[in-house]
């Protein structure tokens, strides 16, 4: 779960917005609805007193982790993505196509079980230490031993690194998975758990075999990438500047210094922008992105990436039938939700998966909401009325949804009880193993898959064996359905694409039709703000709400 | 006062000591689970119980609160869960932003506040003093939250008289740290554009949080002035022919001062209740951010290091009241 913290203050945002504060154009802005957004023709411009080589950056919060084999949050990532780089990246706006980074060309065995990747030549660290083949291997070999969370990612395929990561030669590294894997150039274009840091931190800064270097990247960072980092105040600001010995050079335009603020307040980040004291800032309540998008001045993100958003039904007590569940997603008011409380931010979501997902079955049955149905299927289940259900999110993200159900369901008879929660409150109670009567019938969360793989995405949201009473992961509806985790495990391997489809495709039609796992709510959109004078702005579906520095620059 | 220094101390070894026991086993009995969230999302249950070995909390509270209390006996408050630091060195870090914002807001509301209440008191019944007690409640009733986006709103944002967010100009570098306070720093190290764009960042926080200040201290000192200078001694003044200014300063204001000393204590310590919100607001790099972050992270040792530095702040700060009353009025004796 990546979801980056909700700014605090919900209430007080939504007096700003009403105070209203910018003048906005009765003319939209214009941003493409995907690619490479832009400015229109208007040449409006915010006022820039500050320096113009320089980037600023508003976010609702960063956090210091700089170790590829942890950082596994995007608050965390938001700063890296300029320092680090891994073999091979998504292309542009794709989330199924790659591109050289390091790795100039790679290629694949007959079976697709053992993949080979050309380096570049002439790459270093920021630290002089020369980049090649065994530092991959070195740095692959430490995110998945040390098991501080990314390693799953890799991990999932390859088990034993020392003896599976193969050094060809200094400009080749192999991959020998053992089994078929189709889409493993995806995986290795993952932006979590990929990047490759400079082998001699793990030489020089390591305690012993279980840090390897890894409190030291807690506050440092050493990658191939174009910005190294200048200075790091943990709740202020971050500094980059440019690593003069980049191995793509610096021709062309690009910023000198990348400056990253911690903005908690949304409308504090709207008036910074505003004021032309920062080029990019995360975007704020949906009253602010609507007028931010009417001004001239500047952009709004509306691309839509893989970042689903939606209520996990609990499989057991008054939801334990397929009925029941099915009877919460008839009573869930989509369209009014999203309109009128998300006011367009998210999009209606077309099943369990997100649009965009290899896989994705864009035909899937979608519910429309239908009290009377709702309340045939309770009584089919025999949900009694008066029966309470608990409803459970974290502050500053689902709150409107709950109470919205707790309207819905007293159509039907039914109370809910609805929870706020800390963040990390919630994240503990979604996978610690609890009695049924300690788990909440609902819960409000979101998700988006590392890389575009149905099996990446589905088996740690609806396998048996990610549910909490099995590991520690997201299946925290406790949801199990022998076929379903059938395809997820076939899926890892297999193949070819169109049975891999029409795998999935059954798979949906369980999850949402027969045997619902979820209310899906809506896919979220990047609603990102920029200046109209920053360039090279690329939006990425499954590189959420980062930004690739090096290609940025100022018109 | 070799005594009331001696006799403090002893309490506040018994405060403090209160206050590590209940806040330790507030947060730990909080839903929450940091090893989770340190582990990483994916992270398996082995690498989860590594990292609640490694922090020890796999072992019981009480083990845990033994093992907390020798660390801070020698002055180790532990390491944060989430910046991974030394909670010391992150306090260190955080709060002479906290402290530089709270002492001027102190200094502004209780000046303006003291000023204010001496004001209306002298002038009593007249459509001065009516006006004056109009600001008091007005200050006081303005919430702090509406107060700062008012001011975002149309100093900042509308006459862009004023800066908003942070300590200084983005991309300005700040000082090298001496203090911990950007005013002082900047001064130090001859930057006097730094002092200046730092003392513009002040302005807006600052006014925020001391206008709940004035309110409260006018009313105190504006209802004991008017006790004051209806007693004998000042009349007794005044007949002597002291001149009026003096008889305020030197026999009426001073002994006024009193309630408004223990109200200052107390609001010193309320302050870092408002700094939480309005540091938020103000994008302020200081403590009530790293405790806001710290208590949503169940990063016990973050929030107990807060919470120790602010009962070691409160504490002295009621010190320093005690003692003042002794200056300001010698017939209090603390037996």
């Amino acid at each position: 779960m990546r979801r980056r913290w909700p700014a605090l203050l919900v209430s007080a945002l939504f007096i700003v917005s009403a105070c209203g504060t910018g003048e906005p154009s009765p003319a939209g802005s214009a941003t493409p609805g995907g690619g490479t957004p832009g400015p229109t023709a208007t040449p409006a411009v915010a006022p820039l007193d500050r320096d113009p080589d320089t980037l600023v950056v508003a976010v609702d919060a960063f956090n210091a982790d700089f170790d590829p084999a942890s950082a596994y949050l995007l608050s965390e990532a938001l700063i890296w993505r300029g320092i680090y780089e891994s073999l091979i990246r998504l292309k542009g706006d794709s989330a199924s196509e790659v591109e050289p980074l390091l790795a100039d060309t790679w290629e694949a065995n007959a079976d697709k079980s053992s993949w080979t990747f050309h380096l570049h030549p002439g790459v270093t660290f920021s630290d002089g230490e020369p980049f090649d083949a065994q530092a991959v291997k070195d740095n692959y070999v430490r995110t998945i031993g040390l098991e501080l969370g990314t390693n799953f990612i890799l991990g999932a395929f390859i088990t034993d690194p020392a003896t599976q990561i193969v050094v060809v030669d200094p400009l080749t590294v192999r991959f020998d998975i053992g089994a078929p894997t189709p889409h493993f150039d995806l995986v290795m274009a993952a932006q979590y758990g990929t990047g490759i840091v400079s082998p001699r931190v793990f030489r020089e800064h390591s305690t012993g075999d279980a840090d390897q270097g890894h409190e030291w990247l807690l506050g440092n960072a050493v990658g191939t990438g174009p910005y190294v980092m200048e200075t790091l105040a943990p709740g202020d600001q971050v500094v980059l500047v440019q690593n003069p010995n980049y191995w793509r050079g610096w021709d062309g335009a690009h910023f000198k210094k990348v400056i990253i603020r911690s903005i908690p307040e949304a409308s504090t980040r709207r008036q910074l922008l505003e004021s032309g004291e920062v080029d990019i800032a995360y975007a704020g309540t949906p009253e602010d992105t609507a007028a931010v998008r009417a001004d001239p001045r500047f952009f709004v993100g509306d691309f839509k990436n893989l970042d689903l958003t939606y209520i996990i039904l609990g499989a057991y007590g008054p939801l334990a039938k397929p009925e029941a569940r099915q009877a919460m997603n008839y009573l869930f008011p989509y369209d009014d939700f999203l309109n009128t409380v998300q006011k367009g931010t998210l999009e209606r979501a077309h099943g369990v998966f997100p649009d965009l997902l290899l896989t994705q079955d864009p035909d899937v049955f979608m519910y429309q909401t239908d009290i009377p149905k709702a309340q045939q299927l309770l009584d089919a289940a025999g949900v009694a009325p008066g029966t309470e259900l608990t409803y459970e999110y974290y502050t500053g993200f689902g709150k409107e949804a709950g109470l919205i159900m707790q309207d819905q369901l007293a159509k039907v008879g039914l109370k809910l009880k609805i929870v706020e929660k800390e963040f990390s409150a919630m994240n503990a109670d979604l996978t610690t193993d609890r009695p049924v009567e300690e788990r909440a019938s609902m819960y409000y969360w979101g998700w988006w898959p590392d890389y575009n793989d149905p099996s990446n995405f589905s088996w740690i949201l609806f396998h048996s064996g990610a549910a909490p009473d099995a590991c520690p992961c997201y299946n925290s509806g406790y949801y199990k359905n022998a076929r379903v985790d059938e395809i997820i495990d076939a899926g890892f391997t297999e193949t070819d694409a169109a049975k891999l489809a029409a795998m999935f495709k059954e798979a949906q039609d369980i999850l949402v039709r027969q045997d619902p796992a979820w209310i899906p709510v809506g896919q979220q959109l990047d609603e990102t703000y920029f200046r109209s004078d920053i360039a090279g702005q690329v939006f990425n579906p499954l590189y959420i709400l980062t930004w690739d520095y090096y290609a940025l620059s100022r018109e | 006062m070799r005594r009331l220094l001696a006799r403090r101390l002893i309490f506040v070894v018994f405060v403090l000591w209160g206050v590590t026991l209940i806040t330790f086993f507030l947060a730990r009995v909080a839903p929450g689970d940091p090893a989770r969230l340190i582990a990483g999302a994916h992270a398996n249950a082995a690498a989860i119980a590594n990292v609640r070995a490694l922090y020890g909390l796999d072992q019981s509270l009480v083990v845990q609160y033994g093992h907390y209390m020798g660390d801070l006996l020698r002055g180790d408050l532990g390491t944060s869960f989430v910046t991974r630091r030394p909670v010391a060195a992150d306090i260190g870090a955080f709060l002479p932003a906290t402290a530089e914002l709270s002492l001027f807001a102190l200094l502004a509301g209780s000046s303006a506040g003291i000023a204010l209440g001496v004001f209306a008191a002298l002038r009593r019944g007249s459509r001065s003093d009516t006006a004056a007690r109009l600001i008091a409640v007005a200050s006081l009733s303005m919430p702090a939250f509406w107060l700062a986006m008012l001011l975002q709103l149309v100093v900042y944002s509308r006459l862009g008289w004023l800066p908003f967010g942070g300590r200084l100009d983005t991309g300005m570098a700040p000082p090298p740290q001496v203090t911990g306070f950007m005013t002082i720093d900047s001064l130090l190290a001859g930057q006097p554009e730094t002092f200046v764009a730092s003392v513009r960042h002040l302005v807006l926080p600052v006014f925020t949080l001391a206008m709940a200040e004035v309110g409260l201290m006018a009313r105190i000192v504006r209802t004991s002035m008017l006790e004051v200078i209806g007693e004998d001694y000042i009349r007794t003044a005044e007949a002597k022919g002291l001149a009026r200014r003096r008889v305020v300063v030197r026999h009426a204001l001073r002994n006024a001062l009193l309630p408004a000393v223990t109200v200052l204590g107390l609001e010193a310590a309320l302050l870092a209740g408002g700094v939480f919100l309005v540091e938020t607001i103000f994008a302020w790099p200081g403590i009530g951010r790293y405790a806001y972050d710290a208590i949503r992270a169940s990063d016990y040792n973050a929030i107990m290091g807060v919470t120790v530095v602010g009962a070691v702040i409160y504490v002295a700060i009621n010190l320093v009241v005690d003692i003042a009353y002794l200056y300001l009025d010698p017939r209090i004796r603390y037996s």
